[in-house]
């Protein structure tokens, strides 16, 4: 086990990030909905085995950064009809992130 | 090309939330499931790629149906047991049920 090949996070708490949006073969655990949405990096959750590979029994290795990013549910849902303040917070590896580190 | 279980957002009809006792069966797919996780045969990861990726008619069954063939899956791609295996397994134990009604 080694993460020797983990270079460190590009984001940091604060950052506007976009999520990509692609839809390449395999286990992805991005929902379609929040493709293309923007959001604030809540914070930088640790680096952890990357399930995409590890769904198909290899080690998932080099770890992947994740984040925790928060969303307005606005923006999320056009049709919203909730209060203006509402969030929601998601989780992604950093290969699912755009935008310019602060 | 979004997968079958992406489904955030979309309708999806009513969800019911009905209360329900599990069957000895279902109790034990979930404990073959966990039996191979513990020894490194599966993970969480893999589950749910097998899961998402069932053709639609086994997708659309209830849950611990889904669930046995995942298991499934990974119990060939792990080389532990066969599909055949299994299916002749089946067979036999049906047999021996109904030779014992």
């Amino acid at each position: 086990m080694s993460d020797k090949e983990l270079g460190a996070p590009l984001y940091k708490t604060g950052d506007a990030v976009r999520i990509t949006v692609t839809y390449p073969p395999g286990h992805r655990r991005t929902p379609d909905y929040i493709k293309g949405k923007t959001g604030i990096v809540e914070r930088y959750c640790g680096a952890f085995i990357n399930p995409e590979e590890r769904a198909y029994g290899f080690a998932g290795l080099p770890k992947k950064h994740l984040y925790r990013v928060r969303f307005e549910q606005s923006e999320v849902w056009h049709d919203y009809e909730g209060a203006a303040k509402d969030t929601l917070d998601l989780e992604f590896y950093e290969h699912w992130l755009e935008g310019e580190p602060s | 090309m979004t997968g079958q279980h992406d489904i955030g957002g979309l309708a999806a009809g009513p969800i019911d939330t009905s209360d329900h006792d599990p069957e000895p069966w279902q109790k034990m797919i979930t404990a073959v499931y966990g039996a191979l996780v513990s020894r490194g045969y599966s993970n969480v990861d893999e589950m749910r790629r097998t899961l998402e990726g069932l053709p639609q008619e086994q997708y659309d069954q209830p849950y611990y149906e889904r669930w046995i063939e995942a298991v499934c899956i990974s119990l060939a791609e792990k080389n532990l047991l066969t599909r055949a295996e299994i299916d002749a397994r089946m067979a036999e134990i049906k047999t021996q049920l109904e030779a014992g009604k």
